[in-house]
């Protein structure tokens, strides 16, 4: 069993400051008035933690201060295990800011621990958060490493034994303030004179007991491995909502951008843990005391990358109509699908092919609107003007086919062609003197069904006609003697 | 002592930092316009497969597309790429175009609804990659210059054939496309007279006049003015009625007749 402990020990900040739409402005977390939490550029501005609020304002005007969100610190634990769950498939939280994982079964996926601990801190520094990482035989003794930064040597793949030698060694020297015993029996050893765990190791058990109660020993006995310690495993959501609230309520597209990035590195970050892909996501923009308005996008093929998203989102966004000011704003998954990765070739053929095809259809459908693309198909009918009909563009593009070396293509020929490159959508009156003729007639009868005298079938006698403008033109004489333009020989 | 000029101009020329512009590197990257008239007057034997070419002509239905079909099919075929139309002025016929060899499955029609957004739509879709070729048909009137040489180097970004069809107005005014050719109609049918406006390697060249594939009249004058002496009479029967008098059978096979 190899256990990793997670601790975040600005989460009560870091949660408050997602609401901020700036990073650098110094921010501070409060309780009692008295500054417990503060952000990088607080510090470097030089307020200390336990100083007063009022002093803190007074080093930085431009400070902002929260009080503990308890709700939203849950919250926003409960969505990091989530994302988390790409490294490991048991995770629990432990209240108020650290998740363990059991990841003895992922050492071999992410090479090895460091290739583990290294992905884990990415990942959270991706989602704003700072951590401290403790890697121990029990879930409890991985917490006390976490909470007192305690850095020991392990092996790239180490064994049970290793870590549970290691473990208790760095265990004996931390203090006894990281560890879960209530503070008032770590007063009652610090008048005994013992302040570390490696002390209490040495006393005899049945002393311990008589002393402090059960409850202790069964502390050390879970913290030293000597009784199992089985925790709760989360189980993943089934869709992503996800919502940031700001301190004032903004009024310009330019200023959206920020929260709508972090929004989409959320949904993406969720997608690839889950190994989902998303079709079609939700945004709503929240003002206060009206009405949210919602955009939804959608893509034409599962979507996990956080940059597409972001940047479809962003070109339909141009051509929305928000609400004067936003106070919130939303983002959920609406439709999802399993995801498929596509393997590439070894020696890829097209040198081009930077963006996907289906990524230029969502563009022109998010900026154009939806009926904006589309292509074309064969109909089998004989009249002209149903004899092709428009698709939904043919996605069967975007699969990656491997290239075709056998079945030749249509070889152009200098084969007679009788119908027109280009097709009017109206048949456009003509004068018979414009026109000089040169090959036909051809029948086309449109449907004795289609026309309004069943004993005159409308039919049309078509021609190729060269116009007293140059063109090469598709002409027809109807019933009645009228000639008509249909299309263009281009 | 003077050196024997031949001698001193062979040495200048010889020098590293002089550029002779007989001494162009051809693109490779081309693709056969499929008309050995065409090939030869361009210096790379074809149109450009990363490029921007304009094609100039007073009106529709002359036989541009018919210049690019060749083209157009072997880029379809070959590549798993889209063909995309922006703002095409009619609509382009499917039976026509898998007739020409065209894989209708892969082009895309689009359909912008302002200047701006049909601009913004062809620079996507050259720019992107995803399109072996882009054809695009804009108001001439609002097209600037600075708009064309974007449009160029996207193209080659993205390493399409992008066509730009303008009127024959625009001849007269500059633009940064590498090829510029202008098309007029020819005196035959089913024939086209081009005239390079602007070529890479060379000089504009006169007017000549080429044989258009998919040849659309087969038929001899004879034989059109038989088949029309028999459609009229056949047009002045009312329907229903016997024929006036036996029609000989004809000699030439009618197209899908009476």
């Amino acid at each position: 069993m190899l256990w990793f402990c997670v601790e975040l020990p600005a989460l009560g900040l870091e949660v408050c400051a997602r609401r901020m739409p700036d990073e650098d402005i110094p921010a501070v977390l409060v309780q009692d008035n008295r500054v417990v939490v503060c952000n990088t550029p607080a510090s470097d501005s030089g307020i200390v933690i336990g100083c007063s609020l009022a002093t803190a304002h007074s080093i930085s005007h431009r400070l902002v201060h929260f009080s503990r969100d308890i709700a939203a610190e849950h919250e926003r634990l409960r969505f990091i295990a989530d994302a988390a769950y790409r490294f490991s498939a048991s995770i629990s939280i432990h209240e108020p800011s650290a998740i363990l994982l059991e990841v003895s079964g992922s050492l071999k996926l992410f090479g090895g621990l460091y290739g583990l601990k290294r992905g884990l801190i990415n990942l959270l520094g991706e989602l704003g958060h700072r951590t401290d990482i403790g890697i121990a035989h029990t879930p409890l003794a991985a917490l006390a490493l976490a909470r007192s930064k305690e850095n020991y040597e392990l092996p790239r793949w180490p064994t049970a034994h290793d870590v549970k030698t290691l473990a208790l060694e760095s265990l004996r020297r931390i203090s006894l303030r990281h560890t879960e015993c209530g503070s008032d029996i770590i007063e009652r050893f610090a008048s005994m004179g013992i302040e570390t765990l490696g002390q209490i190791f040495r006393l005899p058990t049945a002393e311990l007991g008589r002393r402090f109660g059960p409850k202790l020993l069964d502390y050390l006995e879970r913290l030293s491995g000597q009784r199992a310690d089985p925790r709760f495993c989360i189980t993943p959501a089934a869709s992503f909502t996800a919502e940031l609230n700001f301190l004032e309520s903004l009024s310009n597209k330019e200023s959206l951008a920020f929260p709508m990035q972090r929004l989409a590195q959320d949904l993406g970050n969720w997608l690839i843990s889950r190994q989902f892909g998303v079709l079609r996501i939700g945004w709503s923009f929240v003002p206060f005391n009206a009405d949210a308005v919602t955009m939804e996008v959608e893509f034409a093929e599962p979507q996990q990358n956080k940059q597409t998203l972001l940047s479809i989102s962003r070109l339909k966004l141009d051509a929305l109509d928000l609400p004067a000011e936003v106070l919130s704003i939303r983002l959920a998954s609406v439709r999802l699908a399993p995801w498929q990765a596509e393997s590439n070739f070894l020696f890829a053929r097209a040198e081009h092919s930077a963006h996907p095809p289906a990524e230029l259809i969502d563009q022109f459908k998010a900026r154009l609107g939806d009926g904006a693309c589309s292509g074309i198909a064969d109909n089998n009918n004989h009249r002209p003007e149903l004899a092709w009909r428009s698709t939904a563009p043919d996605m069967r593009l975007s699969k990656k086919q491997r290239p075709n070396t056998q079945t030749k293509g249509r070889e152009p020929q200098l084969a007679a062609t009788r119908r027109p490159l280009w097709l009017l959508k109206a048949p456009k009156p003509a004068l018979r003197r414009q026109l000089s003729l040169l090959r036909g007639p051809e029948r086309i009868d449109v449907g004795w069904w289609a026309s309004t005298n069943v004993y005159d079938p409308a039919h049309r006698d078509y021609f190729i006609a060269r116009h007293s403008d140059g063109s090469q033109c598709w002409v027809f004489a109807d019933r009645n003697g009228e000639w008509f333009i249909h299309g263009y020989f281009a | 002592m003077a050196d024997h000029p031949v001698a001193t101009v062979q040495a200048l020329l010889a020098h590293p930092d002089l550029w002779r512009a007989g001494r162009i590197e051809p693109n490779t990257q081309t693709i056969t316009t499929g008309y050995p008239v065409l090939d030869s007057l361009l210096a790379d034997r074809g149109w450009p497969k990363a490029g921007l070419v304009e094609l100039l002509s007073a009106q529709l239905g002359i036989g541009e597309l018919r210049l690019l079909g060749p083209a157009l099919a072997r880029l379809s075929v070959q590549e798993q790429r889209w063909i995309a139309w922006i703002n095409p002025p009619h609509i382009p016929y499917a039976p026509a175009l898998a007739e020409l060899g065209i894989d209708i499955s892969k082009v895309l029609l689009v359909q912008p609804k302002t200047y701006a957004d049909a601009l913004w739509a062809f620079e996507r879709a050259v720019k992107s990659g995803t399109c072996s070729a882009a054809l695009a048909w804009f108001d001439d009137a609002r097209l600037a210059a600075k708009d064309v040489r974007r449009l160029k180097l996207a193209a080659r970004r993205g390493g399409t054939l992008a066509v730009l069809f303008r009127p024959d107005t625009a001849a007269r005014r500059q633009s940064m496309a590498e090829l510029r050719i202008l098309l007029q109609q020819a005196s035959l049918p089913d024939r086209l007279s081009i005239e390079i406006l602007k070529r890479r390697g060379g000089w504009p060249t006169e007017r000549c006049s080429l044989e258009l594939a998919y040849r659309t009249t087969r038929v001899t004058r004879h034989e059109l003015r038989e088949q029309l002496t028999l459609w009229r009479a056949k047009s002045l029967c009312p329907i229903g009625a016997p024929p006036l008098c036996a029609l000989p059978a004809p000699q030439s096979a009618h197209a899908g007749g009476p």
